[in-house]
């Protein structure tokens, strides 16, 4: 999911970083100084995550959790995502500085679109939709991401096709593990903090 | 209740099905010894980069060799570039991994060596010229030692190299791990930079 430095074309970097930019402009406006905590708590959330990988085929998978930080924090998740990325990439070396746009990018829109289509579904009262919608915001929010990882690289160089194919392919079942968790955090977080589904994002 | 205990079990076997380990940045390790080039790549957590496309360039981007890694994600090439080189790793999923090597100090050094060897006849025949015949001799079969002593070197040094390389290559995944302390550090990071951002909008809301 982090696209290393040196592969993307200059255009697709460019492109990533103005999205990006445009994302962060977008969450800091709407950014209120009480929903900084739940920011930190999930940009937290999302570099640990991230660190835990499942071994698929010739590559390897990690959990994102770009679901949950989405419909929790909407726009917002671009903050709490580039600042988790910004600490991968200069602790880690996971990614690039110049590929931190539009990693950022992959992984945070997915989340945002989760957000505007799902979050309406998250209710106390009715546990099994809210748990579906949980699961769904997991499991479109990881094959999003992927979709548009693939894409970067198919639009740097078409010979990508086939990895891009092999790469969503690859994210299925990993998409199925982001949307238990992200199912369960919801449920339990609508037990005992209702209120964080209130906020606007 | 019943349900609830199966997604209960569900949610736990998926995690204990995790490897909990550190990736996704893919590191290479790569060395060159002569004609061969050899080296191995691996994910963070130290885990095997298998079946990886390795592709070797020169530094003008001519692309002279490639393979893939085994099990273990090592590989070996032969190549016949003497000039510096430009190894990459391919680990799919835009994970890349380059390592530039320094021209081949066997093949730069061959001619050096063969230079050096006649200087050095050179310098015995003017010195000793009542046994110029059987110097000459000699100096073609100290020729022939030197690269049979060159073959018996070069085989002692690679069995004596190879538990020094795979200890120096253990040391260097060591290197790359991520340890419990970054992450530790990366969250404070986090709190910090948005403790800060908290204060500035706290400021400006009150303004």
């Amino acid at each position: 999911m982090h696209i290393s430095e040196g592969v993307l074309s200059p255009p697709v970097l460019i492109t990533g970083w103005g999205l990006t930019l445009i994302g962060l402009t977008i969450a800091l406006k709407k950014l209120s100084h009480r929903k900084i905590s739940e920011v930190a708590v999930l940009s937290s959330a999302f570099f640990i995550a991230s660190l835990i990988h499942v071994p698929i085929g010739p590559s390897a998978a990690h959990l994102v959790l770009n679901g949950m930080v989405g419909i929790l924090l909407g726009w917002n998740s671009f903050v709490a995502i580039f600042l988790g990325l910004l600490l991968q990439a200069l602790f880690f070396q996971f990614g690039g500085f110049t590929t931190l746009g539009i990693n950022t990018f992959n992984m945070a829109f997915p989340g945002v679109i989760s957000y505007y289509l799902l979050k309406r579904f998250i209710r106390g009262e009715n546990q099994k939709l809210s748990f579906i919608s949980g699961f769904l915001a997991g499991f479109l929010s990881m094959l999003g991401a992927g979709f548009f990882t693939a894409l970067s690289l198919y639009l740097t160089e078409k010979k990508f096709l086939i990895l891009c194919e092999t790469l969503i392919i690859a994210h299925i079942p990993i998409a199925v593990v982001e949307g238990l968790v992200t199912g369960f955090i919801v449920v339990y977080l609508l037990k005992i903090k209702p209120e964080v589904f209130k906020n606007e994002g | 209740m019943r349900v609830k205990i199966i997604l209960g079990l569900l949610f736990f076997c998926v995690l204990f099905l995790y490897s909990y380990g550190f990736a996704h940045k893919v590191n290479l390790f790569v060395f060159r010894e002569g004609e061969k080039i050899s080296g191995e790549g691996y994910f963070a957590n130290g885990a095997p980069c298998m079946k990886c496309a390795i592709e070797v360039y020169t530094l003008k981007g001519k692309k002279i060799a490639q393979t893939t890694t085994d099990e273990k994600g090592r590989f070996e090439v032969r190549i016949k570039e003497k000039e510096p080189l430009l190894v990459r790793l391919i680990a799919g999923e835009g994970h890349l991994a380059e390592e530039k090597l320094e021209g081949s100090i066997e093949g730069a050094s061959n001619d050096k060596t063969k230079e050096n060897i006649t200087k050095k006849e050179s310098f015995d025949l003017q010195n000793k010229k009542d046994v110029e015949n059987i110097k000459i001799n000699n100096s073609k079969n100290v020729e022939i030692d030197r690269e049979m002593l060159k073959g018996v070197v070069k085989e002692v040094l690679s069995e004596e190299l190879g538990s020094f390389k795979e200890n120096f290559l253990e040391l260097k995944k060591d290197l790359n791990r991520v340890m419990f302390q970054d992450i530790i550090g990366g969250i404070g990071y986090i709190i910090g930079v948005l403790g800060l951002l908290a204060k500035l909008k706290a400021r400006k809301e009150k303004a």
